[in-house]
């Protein structure tokens, strides 16, 4: 253990007498594959240090960019809050994603060890601290990403096999815009279910920064994690505006409604929904009532935004102004949006990257990475890229709506 | 910000007019709404139709209508004083004695408002246990058949049992009332919350909360109004029962009266009995209408018919 240690860039300088110390209170831990090291919102008790394997942990310390976000080399550190005394809870999810063997060191008295030794003790203490902030940097960018792999969904009603969404796989980085688009019935609700946890699926895994969301006989559970903006309007029509927004910190008890209520007017405020606080959703338009939605939702610092067709039952124009207002709101935020639409110039106007969907099975028939500069306005729409973009899309759906018209399907994309 | 109310821009007035529309001034301004719009005098005037149709038809001695009175003879009988009590000029007195000036009448009305009133109450317990079978599966999978098979149960059907379990002379009419008013309530309750679209619970979950906050958040406000039709409706049926219990196990109250009027062929009294039975029922109903308006200000503010 004591060699293992000393190998290890971080501790290379600490004397040996330290080391040896430090030693004799690590465990050395082996999990299989699939096995969780920890999950969001454990209190920190161990320093982990891989030996072998892999875990889905951003690398800290080695190669950095291996292009998967994943730390696989031995001696790459993870669990630093356990040795930072601000953090109270773990603000990822580890997972094993080989069979791994880490080394595990409780934080709190390697802290006491180290503050024994006053030079190089101090130092590594230091870098710990170093560490810890130059992630949470890149941690805060790299929230909300998420992951489908393979996912799949067969409803079974009765015996007749339906294969709504089948070997499906696509990233959405953190902070990006994702938009599925794809005729009705492509299977876009069901993936968006799953993300959100309203829906088992039945084949595959979805993972939001490291930690399984959705998986075959995985619990359902939705959470302010992951929140939806529904097609048609959630916003409680018993309650006001005020109450609607302050729901969700409410209910989870992550502030009192005086604080919720000053915050969420705060935030109204910000993007121009003064005045309208005390009324009900059915005394205001229904842009109003979408972007009221999509204020509570954000009110909840989730992860990930989830929209189900957001601006479908809107007229052209109201749809035009709320694109924008959504930019507007992204800008601001920089949250991971995941947005299901069948209106072509839309996903491109608003997404990062586009995700072409096929009729029944669901698959992804193309990727679409949108390089359009942001912040992006309506003149956008008619720029040369735009429409290269949007005739590479069209030559993908337009294929796919043939499909679905001649499968019965009432909409086309 | 306090003494102007929301949604005051919505009422009538010019935008630019310096008129602040304080609490007072809305209610006032509604209530004289009420009183001179049109819907309220259509129905004084559909009121005012059917006595004149009744007294023509009576007057002009309809097969039916010839054995029954007129009702301005029935007006008379409900606001003369009885023989002896103020004068003794017979034009000026009631033949049959029940009206506003004898204590019968009100010692009746006392009787059966008293026993709506119990019998409601324990019927309201209809809108806990309506909630819990909508909010849990198995709540409702495990009372519904039973409470299928007792449905439809007549309440007059109910008499011989709520004699022989309550031996008092009371308790077996307003626990008929109580029965029919119960189904009606805890059925609507149910449907109210069958009614309620699945987007919420599904929204409510992602914002994060429990089932208990579901329960209340979700359920119960918004369920509420299949509560207040079941409860509208629980009314009428507690008032009907009423009537059928008394009939058979009453010394006093409306119901007996218009039995006992009947026995004793006196249809005035029979007449005065049933329409204090409709006009309490109308007040009631309007008082219940005036809570929902109150409660449901959600629904009614958007324009809603309730």
């Amino acid at each position: 253990m004591k060699n293992f240690l000393r190998g290890v860039a971080i501790f290379k300088d600490l004397g040996d007498d330290t080391l040896a110390r430090v030693a004799a209170i690590a465990e050395d831990r082996r999990f299989p594959r699939g096995a969780t090291v920890y999950r969001t919102g454990d209190p920190p008790d161990f320093l982990y240090v891989l030996r072998e394997g892999a875990v889905s942990h951003p690398p800290l310390v080695g190669a950095r960019d291996a292009g998967e976000g994943v730390a696989r080399h031995p001696g790459e550190l993870f669990g630093l809050a356990a040795v930072v005394e601000t953090m109270k809870r773990r603000v990822f999810t580890v997972e094993c994603l080989e069979d791994s063997r880490v080394c595990a060191i409780p934080g709190a008295r390697l802290l006491e060890i180290l503050k024994l030794e006053p030079g190089t003790g101090y130092a590594v203490m230091q870098r710990f601290a170093g560490l810890m902030a130059e992630a949470e940097g890149r941690v805060a960018a790299r929230s909300g990403g998420l992951s489908i792999r393979d996912a799949g969904k067969i409803y079974d009603p009765e015996g007749i096999h339906v294969v709504a969404v089948e070997n499906c796989s696509f990233d959405v980085p953190p902070g990006g815009i994702c938009v599925v688009v794809g005729p009705s019935g492509c299977g876009k609700t069901t993936l968006l279910n799953a993300v959100a946890g309203f829906d088992h699926l039945t084949s595959g895994e979805i993972r939001l920064d490291g930690g399984v969301i959705a998986a075959p006989g995985k619990d359902l559970r939705p959470g302010p994690d992951r929140i939806v903006v529904f097609q048609h309007g959630a916003l409680f029509p018993w309650k006001t505006v005020l109450d609607n927004v302050t729901y969700g910190p409410v209910v989870q008890r992550k502030m009192s409604r005086r604080d919720a209520e000053a915050h969420a007017l705060t935030l109204m405020g910000k993007v121009g929904l003064s005045g309208i606080e005390r009324q009900y959703p059915g005394e205001i338009s229904s842009g109003m009532r979408r972007r009221v939605e999509i204020v509570r939702a954000l009110i909840n610092d989730p992860k990930i935004l989830l929209l189900d067709e957001p601006f479908r039952a809107l007229d052209a124009l109201t749809k035009s102004v709320m694109h924008e207002y959504l930019l507007e709101l992204y800008d601001l935020s920089h949250k991971t949006i995941f947005f299901i639409t069948h209106d072509l110039e839309e996903a491109i106007f608003l997404g990062d990257v586009v995700v072409v969907m096929t009729t029944r099975p669901g698959r992804v028939k193309k990727l679409i990475t949108v390089d359009l500069p942001r912040p992006r306005s309506y003149r956008i729409l008619s720029s040369k890229r735009f429409l290269e973009l949007k005739q590479e899309a069209i030559e993908g759906v337009h294929e796919e709506a043939l499909k679905a018209f001649e499968a019965g399907e009432r909409e086309l994309a | 910000m306090s003494s102007i109310v929301r949604g005051a821009t919505a009422l009538p007035g010019r935008p630019d007019s310096p008129v602040v529309y304080t609490r007072r001034r809305i209610l006032w301004l509604k209530t004289r709404k009420a009183f001179t719009g049109w819907p309220f005098w259509l129905g004084v005037l559909g009121v005012v139709a059917f006595f004149v149709l009744w007294d023509v038809a009576y007057r002009l001695g309809f097969p039916r209508m010839e054995k029954l009175e007129s009702p301005l003879y029935v007006f008379r009988e409900l606001t003369l004083p009885p023989r002896g009590a103020t004068s003794y000029n017979p034009a000026l007195e009631s033949k049959w004695g029940y009206g506003i000036w004898t204590k019968a009448w009100y010692t009746d009305m006392g009787v059966s408002v008293w026993r709506i009133v119990q019998a409601f109450a324990w019927s309201l317990l209809g809108i806990p246990l309506g909630l819990l079978m909508g909010w849990k599966r198995s709540i409702r999978d495990f009372v519904f058949a039973p409470f299928e098979l007792l449905r439809p149960i007549p309440p007059i059907a109910w008499v011989p049992l709520a004699i022989i379990m309550f031996p008092t002379a009371e308790a077996p009419i307003i626990f008929l009332c109580a029965i029919a008013s119960f189904f009606a309530v805890t059925l609507n309750t149910l449907l109210g919350v069958e009614s309620i679209d699945p987007v919420y619970f599904r929204a409510a979950r992602c914002l994060g909360s429990s089932e208990w906050q579901i329960f209340r958040h979700v359920i119960v406000p918004g369920a509420m109004p299949f509560v207040f039709t079941g409860v509208l409706i629980g009314l009428g049926v507690a008032w009907f029962s009423l009537v059928g219990g008394e009939i058979i196990a009453g010394t006093w109250g409306l119901g007996y009266r218009t039995m006992d009027a009947y026995m004793n062929v006196s249809t005035p009294v029979l007449f005065i009995a049933m329409f204090t039975i409709g006009f309490i029922g109308l007040l009631m109903g309007v008082a219940l209408r005036m809570l929902q308006r109150r409660v449901l200000a959600w629904k009614t503010k958007t324009g809603d018919t309730l």
